[in-house]
C-alpha cells in the first residue's frame, strides 16, 4: 500500500545516541510459579534531552516492568530475555549491580505513584533528600549537602524550606511530599527521569501545579523524562511524544497531538472514548469492555488485544500483528495497515 | 489454580506428635517394667538389653518411666488448655461482643494476668492450694486464658461489624445465638492454631515447675520431676538428664511446628492476596 | 501527651487489680492459715504469735490496707522462715537477678539483630532455611534443660566454667561475668529465637514497602538500603516485645537460678513456694509483678517519644 513506509533506522532518525535514552527490543518474561511468563515484547523507543514522552495503558500492560527495567531496579523474578536499554550509549541492562548503583539516582532518577508510602516515615525529610545527594557526592560538606538540600527544596516549590528540612513526611500535605519526592530525584541533575504515575495519588488541583512543575524543570534543564501515566489528559498536556502499551507491546507510539487526535489503534480509540465528554452529556460512555487478562491466562498466540477488541478480524487469533508505520505514527494491528508476524 | 505448596511444619509436626501419641497408646497395653519399681541392685545403669534406655538413681527402668510420662504431658496439656480455652473465649467474647466497660475489666484483668511474669502465677497458686495434678492443670489452665481472650476478642470485635450480623441482630435474634452460631465459626480456626500451640507451652510450664520440685510429686513420672533428680547425677550419669529434656523438647517443638503447620494450612484456604506484578 | 496519660492511667488500674490478686489469693485459703504454713503440730504459743502478727483477728479490707501502705513504703512483711524482712531478703538476692537479666537480655540483642538480618539475607538459600528452621527448636528448647546441658558440656565435661557460685560483681567483674555467662546462655537461647522470629518477619514486611524501592531508585544497594532505612523501621514495632523480652527473662529466671545455684530472687521465690512462706512469696510476687507493669509503661512511653508519627500527634493535642 502507498502509505506504508519503511520502518527508520537509529541513524537515519538521527538520534544522538550519546546523549538519549534508547530502549531497542526490549523483551522481558516473569517467573511465577516455576514458569516464565512474557511480559514485556520487543518495545523499541528513544527519548532525546528536552523530550517528555508518555506511556499509558492500564495496570498490567507493562508500563511500570517498563520503566523498572530502564532504572533497573526489576524484581528478581523478572528477566530481560533480549534487547537493551542505552542511556547515553551504555547499555544499563549488561552493567554490574555496583555500576548500576552509581547511575541510580544521579543519571536516572525516579518518582513513584504513591508519595505517602514513598517516603521513609523514620527519617526527616532533609535527610532523605539529602542522602540522595550524599551518596553521588562522597566528599560533600555537611554545610555544602544543606545549602544544596534546601535550594533544591526551594527550586521545586516548596514554602519555608530550612524548617521544613527538620521535619517528617507524614507532617507535610501530599503535594508537598510529592514535591520532595521531585526535589529528591532531582537534586543530582540526572539526564533521566521516570515519573511512575506522578500526580494519581493526589488531588486534581494538586495534580497540575506537579504536573507544570515537572515541564517547567524539565525545560530549564533539557533534560528527558518518561511519564507514566493512565490518564490521557496528563499525557496530553505534558508530553510531546506517546506510546501506548497492551499486554506488554507497545500498540502504538508517536506524537502526542497525532496520536491522541486521530488514534488508529482499537485499543487507544477505546480508551479515548472512554474519557467522558461534558459536551456529550446524553451518550453513552463508550468503554473498553472486558480487563486485562491476569498473567497466567494469557494467550501465548495471536494479538493480544484480540479477546477485547471491536475490529477484530479471524486472522488477529491467529497471529501477532508487527509494529508498523501507519501515517506518522507506528501502530501494531492487522486491521489498520500492519502485517501480521509469520509463524507466531 | 494454587498449587498445594509444601507444609513442612505441618509434616514434621504431625510425626513428632504422632510419635508421642503413639508412646501413649503403646503404654496404655505394655510397659516393659512397672514404672515405680524399684532394684537397689541395678541403679544408674547406662542402656542395655534389658533396659533400653538403662536405669534412674533407684533402679527403675527410664524408658517404662519415660512411656508413662507421657500420660501426664499429654493430660495436663490437653487438661489444662481445655480449661484456659474454655474461660478464655467466654470472656473474650463478653469483651469483644458487648465492648464497653465490660471490655474494660476484662482487658485489664487480662493485663494484671500478664504482669506476673512465666510460671509465677501457677507457683502462688501452688503455694495457696497444694501441688496435686489437678491443682497444677487448673494453674497451667488460667495462665493459658489471655491468649484466648484475646484472641476471641478481637474475633468478635472484626465479626460484629460485618453487615451480616447486623442483619441478624435487626431479626431479634438473640445475642447468645449470635454469639454461638454465627461469630463462633468465624473464629474456630485461629482458636484450633492457638490450642495446639497453648499445649506446648502449657507443657513447657509444667516440666519448668516440677523441675523446680514444686509441680508433680513423686512417684509420678513427670518428666520434669525426672529430669530434676537427674539433675543430682550430673557426672556419674549424665543420660539420665538427657533423655527427659529430649522428649520435652520434642513434644514442644511437635506442638509448635503443628500449630504453625496449621496456621499456615488455614491461611492458604483463605482466598490469596492479590500480588502485584 | 493524651497517649501518655492514658497508659499511666490503665496501667494505676492494672497495678490496682495485680495488688489485690496478690493479696486475695492468699485469703481464699482452705483452713487456718498459720496451721498451714507451721504445720498441724505446731507450738500453740507459736501459733498464736504468728496470728498475732498477721493480724488475722482484722477483717480483710483492714489487712489489704495496712499491706499496700506497709508495701508502698517498701515494707513487704516479715518471712516466716528466715525471720527476716521480705524487703531486707530482696536486697540481698536482687543484684544477682538484676546481673542475670541484664546478661540475658544483652546477649539476646547481641545476638538477634544479625542474626534476623542474615536469614533475610539468606531467606533462600540453603543456610537461611536451615537456620530459620533452627530458631523454632530454639523456642521449643525449655530452659532448664539448656542449662543441664551447658553445665554437663562446659563445667562436667571441659571443666571451662563454673556451673554456679555467684560472684558480686564489685568482688571480680571477670568472676562474675564468668559465674553468669552459662546461665544466661540458658535463658537467651529461648528469648532470642523468638525475637528473630518476629524480627525477620517485620524486616520482610518492611522491605516490599515502597520507601525501600524509593531508597534503591537513589542508588542505595540493597545492602545499604537494609541497614540505613529498613533496619530502623523493623526495629520501632520490635520496641514493644523488649517488654515480653523483660518478662521472658525474669520467668526464665526463677527456674534457671535453681540450676545453676543462684542466690537471687527466683530461688527464694522457690523456696518460699517449698515452705509455704506465704508473705514472702506474696511480697516476691507482688514486687516483679510491679517490675514488669513500670517496664512495659516505659516501654510504652518511650515508644511514643521516639515514633515520629506518635510523638508529633500528641504534640499537636496539647
Amino acid at each position: 500500500m502507498f502509505w506504508k513506509k519503511k520502518k527508520p533506522t537509529l541513524e537515519e532518525t538521527k538520534i544522538d545516541k550519546e546523549k538519549s535514552l534508547v530502549v531497542e527490543n526490549l523483551t522481558m518474561t516473569i517467573r511465577s510459579q516455576g514458569k516464565d511468563y512474557p511480559v514485556l515484547c520487543d518495545v523499541n523507543f528513544q527519548i532525546s534531552p528536552g523530550q517528555i514522552v508518555g506511556l499509558v495503558g492500564e495496570s498490567g500492560c507493562g508500563k511500570s516492568l517498563t520503566s523498572l527495567a530502564v532504572i533497573g531496579l526489576l524484581p528478581p523474578t523478572a528477566k530481560v530475555e533480549t534487547g537493551k536499554v542505552l542511556l547515553n550509549g551504555l547499555d544499563l541492562c549488561s552493567i554490574s549491580e555496583k555500576e548500576r548503583s552509581t547511575l541510580q539516582g544521579a543519571k536516572v532518577s525516579m518518582i513513584f505513584q504513591d508519595p505517602m508510602s514513598a517516603l521513609n516515615p523514620l527519617m526527616t525529610v532533609g535527610k532523605q533528600i539529602a542522602e540522595s545527594y550524599r551518596i553521588h557526592h562522597k566528599g560533600a560538606s555537611k554545610k555544602e549537602t544543606k545549602d544544596q538540600v534546601l535550594a533544591m527544596m526551594e527550586k521545586v516549590g516548596l514554602p519555608r524550606v530550612s524548617e521544613l528540612y527538620r521535619e517528617y513526611p507524614h507532617q507535610l500535605s501530599g503535594g508537598m511530599k510529592q514535591r520532595v519526592m521531585i526535589a529528591m530525584a532531582l537534586i543530582n541533575e540526572p539526564d533521566l527521569i521516570i515519573a511512575d504515575e506522578p500526580t494519581t495519588a493526589l488531588d486534581v488541583t494538586i495534580q497540575a501545579q506537579i504536573l507544570d512543575l515537572l515541564k517547567k524543570l524539565n525545560e530549564e534543564s533539557n533534560s528527558m523524562i518518561l511519564l507514566i501515566s493512565h490518564d490521557l489528559g496528563v499525557i496530553r498536556s505534558v508530553c510531546n511524544q506517546v506510546m501506548v502499551m497492551y499486554g506488554g507491546m507497545v500498540v502504538e507510539q508517536g506524537e502526542v497531538q497525532q496520536v491522541l487526535q486521530h488514534p488508529v489503534h482499537p485499543y487507544t480509540k477505546g480508551l479515548l472514548s472512554s474519557i467522558p465528554d461534558p459536551d456529550k452529556k446524553d451518550q453513552e460512555i463508550a468503554c473498553v469492555p472486558g480487563s486485562v487478562e491476569a498473567l497466567e491466562q494469557r494467550k501465548q498466540k495471536g494479538c493480544p488485544f484480540a479477546g477485547r477488541c471491536q475490529e477484530v478480524v479471524k486472522e488477529c487469533k491467529e497471529h501477532c500483528p508487527k509494529l508498523q508505520y501507519v501515517f506518522d505514527r507506528q501502530v501494531r494491528c492487522g486491521v489498520y495497515g500492519g502485517s501480521f508476524d509469520e509463524g507466531k | 489454580m494454587r498449587k498445594k505448596q509444601k507444609n513442612k511444619n505441618l509434616v514434621i509436626g504431625i510425626v513428632l506428635v504422632s510419635f508421642l501419641l503413639l508412646l501413649l497408646i503403646v503404654s496404655f497395653f505394655y510397659l516393659p517394667y512397672p514404672p515405680n519399681k524399684m532394684d537397689s541392685a541395678n541403679t544408674l545403669a547406662m542402656p542395655s538389653r534389658e533396659h533400653l534406655l538403662g536405669t534412674d538413681n533407684f533402679g527403675r527402668d527410664i524408658l517404662s518411666r519415660i512411656m508413662k510420662g507421657s500420660w501426664l504431658a499429654f493430660g495436663i496439656g490437653f487438661g489444662a488448655v481445655t480449661i484456659g480455652m474454655v474461660i478464655g473465649v467466654v470472656l473474650g467474647a463478653i469483651a469483644g461482643y458487648f465492648g464497653g466497660w465490660m471490655d474494660e475489666i476484662v482487658m485489664r484483668l487480662m493485663d494484671a494476668k500478664m504482669a506476673f511474669p512465666g510460671v509465677i502465677l501457677a507457683l502462688v497458686m501452688i503455694t495457696v492450694f497444694g501441688n496435686g495434678i489437678g491443682n497444677m492443670i487448673l494453674a497451667l489452665g488460667i495462665m493459658a486464658i489471655p491468649r484466648f481472650c484475646r484472641i476471641t476478642r478481637t474475633g468478635f470485635m472484626q465479626v460484629k461489624e460485618m453487615e451480616y450480623i447486623k442483619a441478624a441482630k435487626s431479626r431479634g435474634i438473640s445475642d447468645f445465638r449470635i454469639m454461638v452460631f454465627h461469630i463462633m465459626p468465624n473464629i474456630s480456626s485461629s482458636l484450633l492454631v492457638t490450642f495446639t500451640l497453648g499445649i506446648s507451652s502449657a507443657i513447657l510450664s509444667e516440666a519448668g515447675l516440677s523441675f523446680l520440685g514444686l509441680g508433680i510429686q513423686p512417684p509420678h513420672p513427670s518428666w520434669g520431676r525426672m529430669l530434676f533428680e537427674a539433675q543430682s547425677y550430673l557426672l556419674t550419669d549424665p543420660l539420665y538428664a538427657v533423655i527427659p529434656g529430649i522428649m520435652i523438647t520434642i513434644l514442644v517443638l511437635g506442638f509448635n511446628l503443628l500449630g504453625d503447620g496449621l496456621r499456615d494450612y488455614l491461611d492458604h484456604r483463605m482466598p490469596q492476596r492479590e500480588e502485584k506484578a | 501527651m493524651r497517649y501518655a496519660l492514658r497508659k499511666i492511667a490503665t496501667a494505676a488500674v492494672t497495678l490496682l487489680l495485680v495488688s489485690l490478686l496478690t493479696f486475695g489469693v492468699f485469703q481464699i485459703l482452705p483452713g487456718n492459715p498459720v496451721e498451714i504454713m507451721l504445720g498441724v503440730d505446731a507450738d500453740p504459743l507459736q501459733v498464736e504469735a504468728l496470728e498475732q502478727k498477721l493480724q488475722l483477728d482484722r477483717p480483710i479490707a483492714q489487712r489489704y490496707v495496712s499491706w499496700i501502705s506497709g508495701a508502698v513504703k517498701g515494707d513487704l512483711g516479715d518471712s516466716i522462715r528466715y525471720q527476716m524482712p521480705v524487703g531486707d531478703l530482696l536486697k540481698t538476692s536482687l543484684p544477682v537477678t538484676i546481673s542475670l537479666a541484664l546478661l540475658s537480655i544483652a546477649l539476646t540483642i547481641v545476638v538477634v539483630i544479625p542474626i534476623s538480618i542474615y536469614l533475610v539475607k539468606n531467606r533462600n538459600k540453603k543456610s537461611g532455611i536451615f537456620l530459620s528452621s533452627l530458631t523454632q527448636l530454639g523456642v521449643s528448647l525449655p530452659s532448664f534443660w539448656v542449662g543441664i546441658l551447658l553445665i554437663l558440656l562446659f563445667s562436667v565435661t571441659w571443666n571451662l566454667l563454673p556451673s554456679g557460685d555467684y560472684v558480686p560483681f564489685q568482688e571480680d567483674p571477670m568472676a562474675w561475668f564468668m559465674s553468669l555467662i552459662l546461665p544466661s546462655c540458658a535463658i537467651a537461647v529461648g528469648t532470642s529465637a523468638t525475637v528473630i522470629r518476629y524480627l525477620k518477619n517485620t524486616l520482610l514486611d518492611e522491605m516490599t514497602q515502597d520507601y525501600v524501592r524509593t531508597a534503591r531508585s537513589k542508588g542505595l544497594t540493597m545492602n545499604q538500603t537494609l541497614y540505613r532505612h529498613v533496619l530502623k523501621n523493623a526495629l520501632l514495632p520490635s520496641l514493644t516485645i523488649l517488654g515480653m523480652i523483660v518478662v521472658d527473662v525474669l520467668g526464665g529466671s526463677v527456674i534457671v537460678e535453681n540450676v545453676f545455684n543462684l542466690p537471687g530472687v527466683g530461688r527464694l521465690l522457690t523456696s518460699g513456694v517449698g515452705n509455704r512462706d506465704f508473705p514472702l512469696v506474696q511480697g516476691i510476687v507482688f514486687y516483679l509483678a510491679v517490675t514488669v507493669l513500670i517496664m512495659n509503661l516505659i516501654i510504652d512511653i518511650l515508644y511514643t517519644l521516639i515514633d515520629p508519627r506518635i510523638r508529633l500527634e500528641g504534640g499537636q493535642n496539647k
